[in-house]
């Protein structure tokens, strides 16, 4: 049985009990939704008491399906004002599913200013401890000090400054597995300033000396199953770009076809975008001691992540991934990957998500307070978020915060969130994702390029992101999305794998349920919480201004957003 | 918004134009035709006298007549085996909907190793057959100006298409001579199924202005002649008319796509074995209704092609109502029987709606639709 473990923050205690029965069966993305909506007013204020931050495992932790140990930040975004459930790779989901946890609910402020720390220790014991040592200690030097502290068997999930200062777009930042730098994510929705407001520095989970043993209804079967699925993801990675090359070699699609956004979503084309692509990506590694085709979390076999060095060799950052690389780059008509790297480093390392940072830059250029392409500029800008100056503070809270302070008519966001990096005039289907998640303009919940007819026509583009929302919403409570998309030809099989595991229903039906149920109550969470039609809307410019390399702009019905979560 | 207009096939038409047939594939350097049709138009002589064409064009024939209804797969790959043995180097497919489907099965299997299920979906990179020239003797596939070919698959016993350029015809001839002998049940069952091809084509999100023109002159046409060769079979004016306006539908919805109605009739059509022309039709007007929402411009057109006036300031809700009642009262002018006449129960029509809500054609409906509302659609349409 899965248990759960409950943080105080005003009480200071750590209490360690049975999950709830309701919630054995979730994870990840569905069991956010589900605790949520049950023991969190949707009304009441992102970085006040009433709000709760969630860590939660997925439905197969800890077991031997690959990419099982995604993890599942939870909470009201101080960002985005709705349901937010951020998910990231990392070591820390296998620690704590090893330890036999589910979740962990943060509750309550402190009543002091104060920062802690919640250790998780190899025997099992959890507790909070003094950190104020650490105050303001950014991401990279904070997990240096841990362990040198506490030895180098633990996984830490952190902020940095910026969400000691509540930024609105501040990240979680999780170690990777091997590598232990805090190069993974949970980017979105400025859960750093939640996990900030309740005054917790970091989880610090040790390996356990003895591993949890979950009691599964029949785990030859079950492990036969996970067998058949990993053997899929491998096969399948053997051609897949993300392996073989990364995330990046997504520009290499997009730079061609106007997906890729330029100069804050101009909808132009980016002629030099292959100076910050794939080739170069890949000649760099090489010549610099870099390297590719690693994972984030022990057991993936499609690892997808990077370690990436400056000129001299010396590390630089790591989980470098497209979407940052688009919008540093292209998007601000930047074309120097080194200097992308550090803006990417920079951001991991205060802890603050790369996508709407980096559309905050764009807003900078567009209103002319820098040039396009003035990576220096960028990079100073940067420094003004980690150093807390006035602008830097408005920086930190995002894209649309920067925007409105500058007076900028054109600011790429749904649901406050910042786009990340498809122009929605050309992936209509992903416009449709932007419009209507639950999450704000979040490309994860449904990425529908490449997936209708037509990228840039409406031909079944509704159909696919529908689609394409439910499955990203059961397979954010499962496993890696990356590796999803390899056994998507064999998914009956999670319905037999969530019957193995728990008993009950081994019908597929109970994994899309799963997932439709997710979608709805996020919905739901954020009606309550006062949000409209209105806000399942694309920003006004999408909809009037062509995308000058293809000629289209956003021309999908209202009402064809409004139906889309009728089942 | 910017659409395209992709699939194009060269025609001939008129009356007595299958006899061109030898010299067209002479034209094109053929030596050696797979000649594709069934028994029943041997019975009637129709193939014997395209064959007899062709061989005194000097080609030399190969006959298939075991063209089979829904085509199953097995029949499709017996028969490229056969074509392939005996080399021929073009195929002429004569009849409905399944020999044409028949004859781009083999097609497809001309130069890529079976089995066809391999091939389902869009393909867009199959190696090119041989020339493949198409004269239907029905007005209702359009089967001859599109790029699909539907084939039942034994082992996994489901119908399911190629979409490949190597389905699209090198040629279409269409002879109105060779419809005339459709009895009248067989007349409006293919006809509603060019109508429902036209329909559907315009009110799908994948539409263009060319694929609208064709299918509102499909409409307009089918409207005024489906009613008169449903009485007179021998009326040559109408047959003309009707094979024309089935092809123009075809060409509106190889381009366009069809949605909703058929989502529905494929479901229809497998739990009760409804003849497809007729289960398609069946919810039509209510799917009309149900578009109308969105595409009220495009069911305006529909009723303007009916001949039905529709008032400046009439709400979308109107025009879906004017639609549908139009629609109706044209199928029922040719006899079309509802659910109910076809002996089939509300409650097991209606339990096909979870079912056909499943159905990959709704992709291309013009808004999301639910199993409930496809229920209503069913129950509304059930005794209509």
């Amino acid at each position: 049985m899965w248990s759960k473990l409950t943080i105080d923050m005003e009480a200071l205690t750590v209490q360690k009990q049975p999950l709830e029965e309701e919630f054995q069966d979730l994870g990840g993305r569905g069991l956010v939704a589900q605790y949520l909506i049950k023991n969190v007013p949707p009304n009441c204020d992102p970085l006040g008491k009433e709000n709760q931050l969630l860590f939660c495992t997925s439905v197969f932790a800890g077991t031997r399906l690959t990419t099982s140990n995604r993890l599942s930040v939870g909470g009201k975004s101080p960002l985005t004002g709705g349901i937010k459930e951020s998910n990231s790779g990392g070591f820390a989901a296998a620690l704590f599913a090893d330890h036999g946890l589910k979740l962990i609910a943060v509750k309550n402020i402190p009543r002091e200013d104060k920062l802690w720390i919640l250790r998780i220790t190899s025997d099992g014991e959890a507790s909070l401890q003094d950190a104020e040592e650490y105050r303001g200690m950014n991401n990279y030097d904070f997990v240096d000090a841990i362990k040198e502290r506490f030895g180098d068997k633990l996984a830490t999930v952190s902020i940095g400054s910026a969400g000691e200062r509540r930024y609105r777009a501040s990240s979680i930042q999780i170690s990777e597995f091997n590598s232990g730098h805090p190069s993974r994510a949970a980017a979105r929705g400025g859960l750093g300033a939640l996990m900030g407001s309740k005054g917790l520095k970091a989880i610090v989970v040790e390996k356990p000396m003895e591993k949890f043993k979950f009691e599964f209804k029949d785990e030859e079967k079950f492990n036969e199953l996970a067998l058949k699925l990993n053997k899929m993801v491998a096969e399948g990675a053997k051609t897949d770009p993300f392996h073989n090359i990364g995330t990046i070699a997504t520009i290499e699609a997009t730079g061609e076809n106007g997906i890729l956004p330029v100069k804050n979503f101009s909808g132009k084309l980016f002629q030099d975008y292959k100076e910050v692509g794939a080739k170069k990506f890949m000649t760099n590694l090489a010549s610099r001691g870099g390297k590719n085709k690693m994972a984030c979390q022990p057991g993936c076999v499609l690892q997808c992540s990077n370690c990436y060095n400056d000129k001299d060799g010396n590390y630089l950052t790591s989980g470098f991934e497209y979407e940052t690389i688009a919008l540093f780059g292209p998007n601000c008509g930047i074309t120097d990957l080194d200097a992308i790297a550090s803006m990417d480093r920079l951001c991991d390392d205060i802890g603050v998500d790369t996508i709407d940072t980096a559309n905050a830059i764009a807003m900078c250029m567009e209103t002319g307070k820098l040039q396009w392409g003035d990576a220096e500029g960028a990079l100073e800008l940067l420094k003004e978020m980690a150093d807390g100056t006035g602008f830097g503070q408005i920086m930190g809270n995002g894209c649309e915060a920067v925007g409105n302070e500058l007076n900028c008519e054109r600011i790429p966001v749904v649901k406050h969130q910042a786009m990340a990096a498809y122009d929605p005039r050309n992936t209509k289907g992903t416009g449709i994702t932007y419009a209507t998640s639950p999450m704000g303009a979040d490309h994860t919940a449904g990425l529908a390029m490449g997936r209708a007819f037509d990228d840039r026509g409406r031909a079944a583009q509704a159909y696919v992101s529908n689609k394409l929302q439910v499955a990203m919403s059961f397979a954010d409570s499962m496993m890696c999305i990356f590796a999803f998309a390899h056994v998507v030809p064999a998914l009956p099989l999670l319905g037999e794998m969530m019957g193995a595991m728990y008993g009950g229903s081994s019908e597929y039906s109970r994994v899309t349920t799963m997932g439709v149920k997710t979608l709805l109550t996020e919905r739901g969470f954020n009606k309550m919480a006062g949000m409209t039609e209105k806000d399942d809307r694309l920003p006004e410019f999408f909809y009037r201004e062509r995308s000058e390399a293809t000629g289209s702009k956003f021309d999908i019905d209202d009402y064809e957003l409004e139906v889309l979560f009728e089942f | 918004m910017i659409t395209e207009y992709n699939v194009f096939v060269p025609s001939i038409m008129g009356s007595g134009s299958s006899l061109r047939t030898g010299l067209e594939l002479k034209k094109r350097g053929c030596k050696k035709a797979l000649v594709v049709f069934d028994k029943g138009l041997k019975a009637v002589g129709i193939s014997d006298k395209v064959v007899e064409n062709l061989q005194n064009a000097g080609i030399e024939t190969v006959d298939f007549d075991g063209v089979l209804p829904d085509p199953p797969d097995t029949v499709v790959e017996g028969a490229a085996e056969m074509a392939k043995e005996k080399g021929i180097d073009c195929i002429v497919a004569i009849g409905g909907g399944s020999s044409m489907d028949t004859a781009k099965g083999i097609n497809v299997l001309m130069n890529n190793p079976p089995p066809i299920m391999k091939y389902f979906g869009v393909q867009k990179n199959l190696k090119p057959g041989v020339p493949l020239i198409f004269i239907p003797t029905t007005s209702g596939t359009g089967s001859e100006v599109t790029n699909m070919c539907v084939i039942s698959c034994e082992s996994l016993g489901k119908k399911d298409s190629v979409i490949s350029d190597v389905c699209v015809g090198t040629l279409a001839i269409l002879d109105p001579e060779l419809t005339l002998g459709l009895p009248p049940k067989l007349t409006a069952a293919t006809g509603v199924d060019a109508l429902s091809h036209a329909v559907e084509s315009l009110t799908g999100g994948h539409s263009n202005p060319l694929s609208d023109a064709l299918a509102r002159d499909a409409i307009r046409t089918i409207a005024k002649w489906l009613p008169v060769a449903y009485e007179d079979g021998s009326n040559i004016e109408a047959r003309e008319n009707l094979l024309y306006a089935s092809m123009f539908a075809g060409m509106a919805f190889t381009n366009a796509l069809v949605h909703v109605g058929h989502a529905i009739g494929h479901t229809l059509g497998a739990k009760f074995h409804i003849p497809h022309g007729t289960a398609v039709v069946i919810s039509l007007p209510e799917v009309i209704e149900y578009a109308a929402k969105t595409e009220h411009k495009k069911v305006r057109m529909i009723c303007e092609a009916l001949s039905i006036q529709v008032p400046d300031d009439a709400t979308p809700e109107e025009i879906g109502e004017l639609g549908k009642n139009a629609l109706r009262k044209l199928i029922k002018s040719v006899d079309i029987p509802n659910l109910k006449d076809l002996g089939i129960s509300l409650e097991d029509a209606m339990g096909t709606a979870p079912m056909a809500s499943q159905d990959a054609g709704l992709a291309l409906a013009p808004y999301r639709i639910t199993g409930g509302k496809i229920a209503d659609i069913i129950k509304s349409a059930y005794d209509a």
